[in-house]
């Protein structure tokens, strides 16, 4: 009996004491602070926080990095409802939802914290403006180049999604579809194809896509691990070369796949330029300076003749203006 | 005279030979997964060709290794939520091995020992402590996970020595080696469960397990090992993914318990315990590959496969219920 008590007071104690180890200290009144909230821990948002950290440091702002243990709207919202308690200047969000977070975003702003979203936007919520990757632009560029690569022959291509109904994804699609497409008869995007984020059914869907189009001549991989799956598959089959492939973002399997052939080229979102303009827009902001709706930051095309040098390439070209 | 008795005889004896394959618990998805595969061939002949079946086969070999240490849980009346995040920190830890330039076959060793340890702890957790198994299996399935990002911060492990991939990617005599793998463990698991009193208890324990309690036997060691080889089954899996895809990422086996749990159901496994077969499991594993391959080489569309492999699922586990009843 006694023991057990014991170890039921312990628990508790372990409960409530090791989320306090692991918080974060709060910071120094009279500091302004902004804080980067991203959709979930990702390496995607790496080099977000990097340039967002490293304008703080220019213009002497203090930065921070909150992420919600999973991408979900709910947790997404406690994360900036205790940044509202905790009172800081400025908040820039990866927005996991959109009208999910209309209330939140609307009690910041009535708090007179600056809300802006990076990445991933939320149209419908009252942020004072986006800055990230316009993903139409994105997906048109991707369409384009793809088939100027095929060349005249063209060919048929094939989409690989992430989760069917994310937002940015669909749009990204969208785009390459219709200026693929659009490119001549001979190009024509015949499936479009989802999985979740895990790379084995990635590799699944495009082993069975290649059974059902023998003559597919390219793949699209519409988010991060659409790319290594189809050049891993193009790679066991043999194909290196004659299936094209595309990717999006930089993951080192992407990167690898470049150098090695098995990818043709990459979208690479300026990730770095997120953080770094929303530090810059937020402190607009502050200034009471207008700041305008959309920062489009782009993308690049990494392929074999950049890819050692294109992330370097960035911050210097940025941090230079 | 005599001719003709013989005849009769040889008759009835291939009748009982049917009427004893009929009968076999398996023969209602065995049904269901020929037919499946002849309508999906009538509609889209490539998939009986020797390349697809190649692919599919190590395909449904991952899914049916896991499933089967899945089973052995369900034997006993509990379930293992957390197959999927140790199929993640198994791969992830013998892939930080490799990376770290440690020989192959101890790295393999070590991603075992993960899986397997991670498998006793929830053992101990339903035994010794006395939670039910859905509680402590889905806690595990948060730590095994949050392990994997504490270690890599979500970035993938990459350097994998080349001589490892055989594995996942290389073949004996035309056939994938996971597909071997699958075959070896397969036949293994059945032998301990058919044939070894370790695996007749874990049956026991599921038909009833209070009366296998009183009848002396030490009910909590067989559980808590039978925990152990789910979390063993799982890291195979997870070793063998991380030498297919030449990385460990983050993410792999993100989801795989539904489809493991699907597969041992579908394969006539009792939720309740104490019923199913490895053979079962195998086939159950093997539709559940089939439906996916054959929906996408049918050329369905991507946003109606969710609903379509949903249903089947009812239907084949409807189906097979109502067969045994």
């Amino acid at each position: 009996m006694r023991g057990k008590r014991g170890f039921c007071a312990l628990v508790i104690i372990l409960v409530i004491a090791l989320p306090l180890a692991f918080a974060g200290g709060r910071g120094e009144k009279g500091e302004v602070t902004f804080v980067m909230v991203p959709k979930l821990v990702h390496p995607f948002y790496e080099p977000c926080y990097e340039g967002f950290e490293a304008a703080g440091e220019r213009f002497g702002i203090k930065t921070e990095f909150e992420a919600p243990p999973k991408a979900e709207v709910d947790l997404q919202v406690k994360v900036i409802e205790n940044l509202i308690s905790r009172g800081v200047e400025g908040i820039a969000i990866s927005a996991t939802d959109d009208t999910g977070l209309k209330g939140v975003v609307d009690e910041a702003i009535a708090a007179g914290i600056k809300v802006i979203t990076f990445d991933a936007d939320a149209p419908s919520t009252s942020r004072l403006c986006y800055v990230g990757t316009n993903n139409r632009a994105a997906g048109g560029t991707a369409g384009e180049k793809m088939a100027e690569l095929l060349g005249n022959k063209g060919g048929k291509v094939a989409l690989l999604l992430a989760t069917l109904g994310a937002p940015n994804l669909l749009e990204r699609a969208e785009e390459f579809q219709k200026a693929f497409d659009s490119a001549g008869p001979q190009y024509k995007v015949v499936a479009v194809e989802g999985f979740e984020t895990d790379l084995a059914q990635a590799v699944n869907k495009t082993e069975a896509l290649l059974q059902t189009y023998p003559d597919m001549a390219g793949f699209f991989g519409v988010s991060a691990y659409g790319g290594p799956a189809a050049s891993t598959v193009i790679k066991e089959q043999k194909k290196v070369g004659k299936v094209l492939v595309c990717g999006f973002d930089d993951l080192e399997e992407t990167l690898d796949a470049i150098r090695d052939g098995s990818m043709q080229f990459t979208l690479v979102q300026k990730t770095f330029n997120m953080g770094w303009i929303s530090v810059d827009v937020l402190k607009k902001a502050m200034a009471g300076e207008a700041v305008s709706e959309d920062y489009d930051t782009g993308v690049i095309i990494v392929d074999k003749d950049n890819v050692d040098s294109y992330m370097e390439d960035m911050k210097k070209e940025l941090m230079s203006q | 005279m005599n001719g003709l008795e013989n005849t009769i005889r040889a008759k009835q004896k291939r009748l009982n030979i049917i009427r004893v394959i009929v009968k076999k618990r398996e023969a209602g998805i065995v049904l269901a997964l020929l037919i499946m595969s002849l309508g999906i061939t009538a509609v889209a002949p490539r998939f009986a060709s020797g390349q697809n079946f190649y692919l599919l086969s190590r395909q449904i070999s991952l899914l049916a290794i896991v499933a089967m240490g899945e089973f052995f849980t369900i034997l006993t009346g509990g379930i293992d939520l957390s197959v999927g995040s140790l199929i993640g920190v198994s791969g992830v830890t013998c892939g930080l091995a490799l990376a770290a330039g440690v020989p192959p076959l101890l790295a393999i060793l070590i991603g075992l020992s993960t899986g397997f340890c991670a498998g006793l702890i929830s053992g101990w957790l339903v035994s010794y402590v006395g939670l039910t198994p859905f509680i402590p299996t889905l806690g595990m399935l948060s730590m095994a996970r949050g392990v994997i990002w504490v270690i890599t911060k979500g970035w993938p492990i990459t350097d994998i020595p080349k001589e490892f991939l055989f594995i996942g990617r290389g073949d004996v005599l035309g056939i994938p080696f996971p597909v071997i793998i699958m075959v070896v463990l397969g036949i293994a698991a059945h032998i301990v469960l058919r044939y070894t009193v370790f695996g007749r208890r874990i049956f026991a324990i599921g038909g009833n397990e209070q009366a296998t309690f009183l009848s002396g036997i030490n009910v909590k060691k067989i559980k808590l090992f039978v925990y152990g080889i789910s979390g063993f089954f799982a890291a195979v899996t997870g070793i063998i993914m991380v030498a297919r895809f030449d990385s460990a990422q983050a993410a792999m086996g993100t989801g795989w318990e539904l489809d493991a749990i699907a597969s041992a159901v579908i394969g006539g496994a009792s939720l309740m315990g104490g019923a199913g077969s490895v053979l079962g499991v195998l086939i159950g594993a093997a539709i559940m590959g089939v439906i996916q391959n054959g929906l996408v080489l049918m050329k369905v569309s991507a946003y109606w496969q969710t609903l379509i492999i949903g249903g089947i699922i009812i239907l084949a586990a409807t189906l097979d219920r109502l067969k045994n009843k």
